[in-house]
């Protein structure tokens, strides 16, 4: 699946109603690891149709940011059924990824 | 059996310096990455020796090589190999989900930071025990922080950890630094730095996360223990080969013994960058190595 870009106006439809687990990058353009990390998130959404992975920029969506406790870029937070169900603070291999998220 | 030319295992600057050469030669080539690509240099806050670049930071070098590499037509996926079989004339790479068939292997495996060697010292890496302050060090802002070592990894990691750091106590085994005489004289003019030679760290103290340090000075045979937070290991590099340690020739230290060309003692296999024997480790060097064996390797693939 397309890596989706979102925003505070769209977090709402795409990641809390969504019916699948939706795996948010909270990244930051000034963050090196954010850049390396962002290959690794592209093998995952092709390989994985059941899971949608979207990006948000936390310097565009402070409150987002601030609401689900992202204190470093980048964070990944897993969510299922619109609750913030796993998170991940820093780069990771793709298999460290995947396994303690338990994908 | 997916099928290539050139496979090439490890995505750092030698990785993919290699990738962009055989891509360019018109083989199939496909890097194997067991992390993130880029290698070491993502770490490096900025470079200002790479020859025609000023400066650039590591992540974006690194970065820039990665595109290239894919534009080129490389393949690079996200998977650690972890063996290597031979097959006739073919040799096969397999990773933990699949096998991957070619002509020839380029091993960019590079090296990685030496542990101390203390106990639970894996335990507590990433909760107090780092191995690269530019990375790390931000977290331990106004908090007491030690640094191992004795070389200029270690003088520069002191410095700059002086500079938002509480306090730094750089431990060093000898009387005297192998770095360079000039930072040392800086570190002590530092009032935060504090300098303990003969001294070695013998225990790591804390639960879940670093508390403190037990050190031992070797000459007067004393041993106390040091509060800090962060400990910044910096005693020098080992290579990653122990994907092929019983598959080509490895000098005492572990690198990759490998000629002019990068050829192995194993035709058909090369070895390029930090993981092989050589004098001088840098991006220079490792892209070069890089070119060479991605050269030698598409006249056999
Ligand atoms: C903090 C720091 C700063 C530095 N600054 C400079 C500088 O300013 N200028 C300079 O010239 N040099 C600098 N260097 C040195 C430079 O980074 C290295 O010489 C260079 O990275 C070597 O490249 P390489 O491709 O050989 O190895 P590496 O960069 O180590 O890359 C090897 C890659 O292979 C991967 N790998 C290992 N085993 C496997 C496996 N089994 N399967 C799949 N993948 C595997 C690793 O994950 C890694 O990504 C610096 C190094 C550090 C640590």
């Amino acid at each position: 699946m397309e890596i989706k870009v979102i925003t505070k106006e769209t977090f709402e439809t795409e990641v809390l109603q969504a019916k699948e687990p939706v795996l948010v990058d909270f990244f930051a353009e000034w963050c090196g690891p954010c850049k390396m990390l962002a290959p690794i998130l592209h093998e995952i959404a092709e390989e994985k149709s059941d899971l949608k992975i979207c990006k948000l920029d936390i310097d565009q969506n402070v409150d987002l940011a601030l609401e689900y406790g992202v204190q470093a870029v980048p964070t990944m937070i897993l969510f299922r059924q619109g609750e913030a169900a796993q998170k991940i603070v820093g780069l990771c291999s793709k298999d460290e990824l995947l396994q303690q998220l338990s994908l | 059996m997916e099928q290539y030319d050139v496979i090439i295992i490890g995505a750092g600057t030698a990785g993919l310096s290699a990738a962009i050469y055989a891509a360019r030669s018109g083989k199939r080539t496909l890097v194997l990455e067991g992390k993130s690509c880029g290698g070491q240099i993502i770490n490096a806050k900025a470079v200002v020796n790479y020859p025609g670049i000023k400066q650039i930071s590591g992540v974006d070098f690194a970065m820039g090589l990665y595109e290239q590499a894919v534009e080129a037509g490389a393949k690079v996926l996200f998977q650690k190999a972890v063996r290597i079989e031979l097959a006739d004339s073919k040799k096969i790479v397999a990773t933990a989900k699949q096998n991957y068939a070619c002509g020839a292997v380029i091993l960019a495996m590079g090296a990685k930071n030496r542990p101390l060697g203390l106990e639970r010292e894996a335990e507590l890496t990433g909760s107090g025990v780092s191995y690269c302050a530019t990375c790390d060090g931000a977290f331990y802002k106004g908090k007491k922080t030690a640094v191992v070592g004795g070389g200029n990894t270690a003088l520069e990691d002191a410095l700059v950890l002086s500079e938002y750091c509480q306090k730094v106590t750089l431990i060093h085994r000898r009387d005297s630094f192998r770095g360079e005489w000039q930072t040392v004289q800086e570190l002590k003019e530092r009032s935060n730095v504090e300098i303990l030679t003969d001294t070695v760290v013998t225990a790591l103290e804390g639960d879940r996360q670093l508390t403190g340090i037990r050190v031992r000075n070797l000459k007067q045979e004393k041993e106390w223990v040091l509060p800090v937070h962060g400990l910044f290991a910096a005693v020098g590099q080992t290579p990653q080969s122990e994907l092929v340690r019983d598959l080509v020739e490895l000098d005492d230290y572990g690198y990759i013994k490998a000629d002019e060309s990068c050829r192995t003692s194993l035709p058909g296999i090369f070895a390029a960058g930090d993981c092989r024997t050589k004098e001088i480790r840098q991006l220079a060097t490792a892209a070069a190595d890089g070119v060479t064996a991605a050269l030698a390797a598409c006249q056999l693939a």
